[in-house]
């Protein structure tokens, strides 16, 4: 039988834990004779301390074993298996898995007296809701606990592996991008103002956009950005849109702004029409189109050189393919960029948790295959144009 | 009796006004869109020149063809401008030849590959594509413009207005070229 390894700090911790326990024991016993004197309030008080105190006792010896450093041993026994990814990008998840298991360190060094701290807060708080005209029982006492527990983790661990997530996307995304020819990965910067400015999407409050993947691609300059638009707050917030923006600098002489917006009914396409502004309606001949979108253009002949009868005819069918919903276009100049809806609730670019290794097969099997998608997106929306698909494929 | 004969009179004169506005609206539009034409053409024209120079270099048994397009572009050049409906579609007609002029002329070149991997051909064939493209948007906006005009002064009380409003005979549709409006090949489209 292999002996195993002592863990550092792990006896004063448990420590603390019965110690914790103990308290809790006293204090509902206290708590009970206090609020019903005589034998029954004493027996009541000591068996109830007791078993509360040993539950205290048990989880927090549990929490012990679960957030104290694991030596690097056993670490490396239960290590499922990685990645094989090049040199360069290995070299950076080795540097990674550095830093990962560094946070893990910290948040747990952090949790070693945020959470009994937090706990003791809340067993404090019960205390003093007994001096009330409505005392809380022991079972709210355990919902205290359990909050203050989780509190105290949150506190822990929340700035931390916010700080490794952050660093993950930007050492490990850039790298994985490059692998599919000329992109890179940057924190999104999304042209929000523009965004209102022409009305692409109904009004919306907030916005949320992390990722940015950009570079060139199949000979043109492309970005694509994860984006989330809400209305709205607390029980009242709605989503307005979550899905793609691409935008893709074609290669064509196009000038001046066209916005094609899904049709926005009798009322909504009239307000439009009466806000003004330099766009003004743009009739095309495709009457299902007409039907479905709305367009308007700061240059009429331009906005129909890129909204020929094929464009038109292939936007529809995009849309009909039932990948993104409805999708809205801007063109500015020459710089197309479409929003495409419908993600399905799931975030893309996501890290892996602190809590998994840094080259775990898994999380970059799922970013490489986040990129391939957009990278999908970005195709269908550049074989939208003829001049455009024409251009060789990376 | 006599309000209800002037509360008629008063509608239909506003109605009459209102169909006026409508009408000088979508002439003036037309008129815009007849002026996108002709900067889109003007580009074409200037195109040419650059064209016939660098074929020349190649196509020595094809003179009369390379005149023959140097022909239609001095008379589309001549007609640039012109308002008068006869002008217009003879505008257009000429147009339409110097497209079929230009279309021969690139199918020819197929048949030289020096012409047809020369860089400078290549780069002012992309850009003649690109200029085709505009051209044909501008005849799109141009004939939604006239389709919208023509239905404003052919419904009635239109008739009653358009003289009114300056509009005499209506301007022609710019129809696009004969081999324009052949059968597509899907594989240049997939």
């Amino acid at each position: 039988m292999s002996e195993r390894p002592a863990r550092p700090g792990a006896a004063t911790a448990l420590f603390g834990a019965l110690a914790l326990g103990a308290v809790v024991a006293v204090a509902i016993a206290w708590s009970s004779i206090h609020k019903t004197p005589g034998l029954e309030g004493w027996l009541t008080g000591i068996f109830a301390g007791l078993f509360l105190g040993l539950m205290v006792a048990g989880a927090g010896a549990w929490a012990v074993m679960l957030l104290a450093p694991r030596p690097a041993r056993r670490a490396a026994e239960q290590e499922p298996a990685t990645y094989q990814p090049d040199d360069e990008l290995g070299r950076v998840l080795a540097e990674l898995e550095v830093a990962r298991l560094d946070t893990q360190r910290r948040i747990n060094a952090g949790a070693v007296w945020r959470i009994p701290l937090c706990i003791l807060g809340a067993v404090l708080l019960w205390l003093a809701t007994q001096f009330g005209d409505d005392p809380a029982d022991v079972g709210d006492l355990l919902m205290f606990m359990g909050a203050g527990a989780f509190g105290g983790y949150f506190w822990a661990a929340s700035a931390l592996s916010q700080a490794y997530r952050r660093l993950y996307k930007e050492r490990v995304l850039p790298r994985l991008a490059a692998g599919f020819g000329a992109l890179a990965w940057r924190p999104a910067q999304p042209p929000l103002e523009e965004f209102r400015r022409h009305r692409l999407f109904p009004d919306w409050d907030a916005c949320e956009a992390e990722d940015e993947i950009f570079g060139d691609y199949r000979g043109m300059p492309l970005s694509i950005i994860e984006l989330k638009l809400t209305k709205g707050s607390g029980k009242n917030e709605r989503t307005v849109f979550h899905g793609l923006a691409a935008a893709v600098s074609l290669p064509r002489g196009l000038r001046g702004t066209t916005v094609v917006v899904p049709d926005r009914g009798m009322f909504g396409n009239l307000a439009e029409r009466l806000r003004g502004g330099p766009c003004q309606p743009v009739r095309l001949e495709d009457p299902a189109f007409e039907k479905a979108y709305e367009v308007y253009g700061s240059d009429q002949v331009s906005a129909r050189a890129l909204l020929t009868p094929a464009f038109m005819e292939r936007f529809l069918a995009f849309a009909g393919a039932g990948h993104f919903g409805a999708p809205a276009a801007l063109v500015q100049d020459n710089r197309l960029l479409m929003a495409l809806g419908n993600m399905g609730g799931s975030d893309l670019f996501e890290p892996p948790s602190y809590r998994k290794p840094a080259a775990g097969r898994e999380a970059l099997t799922r970013l490489h295959e986040d990129i391939a998608s957009v990278l999908k997106a970005a195709d269908a929306v550049i074989d939208l144009d003829q001049a455009a698909r024409l251009q060789p494929r990376a | 009796m006599n309000g209800i004969v002037w509360i008629v009179i008063a509608v239909a004169v506003v109605g009459l006004y209102v169909w006026y506005a409508a009408i000088v609206k979508r002439k003036n539009r037309v008129a815009e869109a007849l002026s996108g034409i002709d900067v889109q053409l003007s580009q074409r024209h200037e195109l040419i020149p650059n064209i016939l120079a660098i074929a020349k270099r190649y196509l020595a048994h094809e003179q009369t063809l390379l005149a023959d397009i140097a022909r239609l572009r001095t008379t589309g050049q001549e007609r640039l401008g012109s308002a008068d409906p006869k002008a217009i579609a003879e505008k257009f007609t000429a147009e339409n030849q110097l497209t079929a002029g230009l279309g021969r002329l690139f199918a020819v070149a197929e048949g030289y590959p020096e012409l047809k991997s020369d860089a400078l051909m290549v780069r002012a064939q992309a850009t003649y594509q690109e200029v085709e493209t505009n051209v044909a948007a501008a005849r799109r906006f141009y004939n939604a413009s006239v389709t919208a005009l023509r239905n404003a002064c052919q419904i009635f009380p239109g008739q009653l207005v358009a003289a009114l409003a300056g509009v005499g005979h209506l301007p022609p549709f710019f129809e696009a070229p004969a081999e324009h409006r052949g059968p597509v090949n899907a594989a240049d489209h997939l």
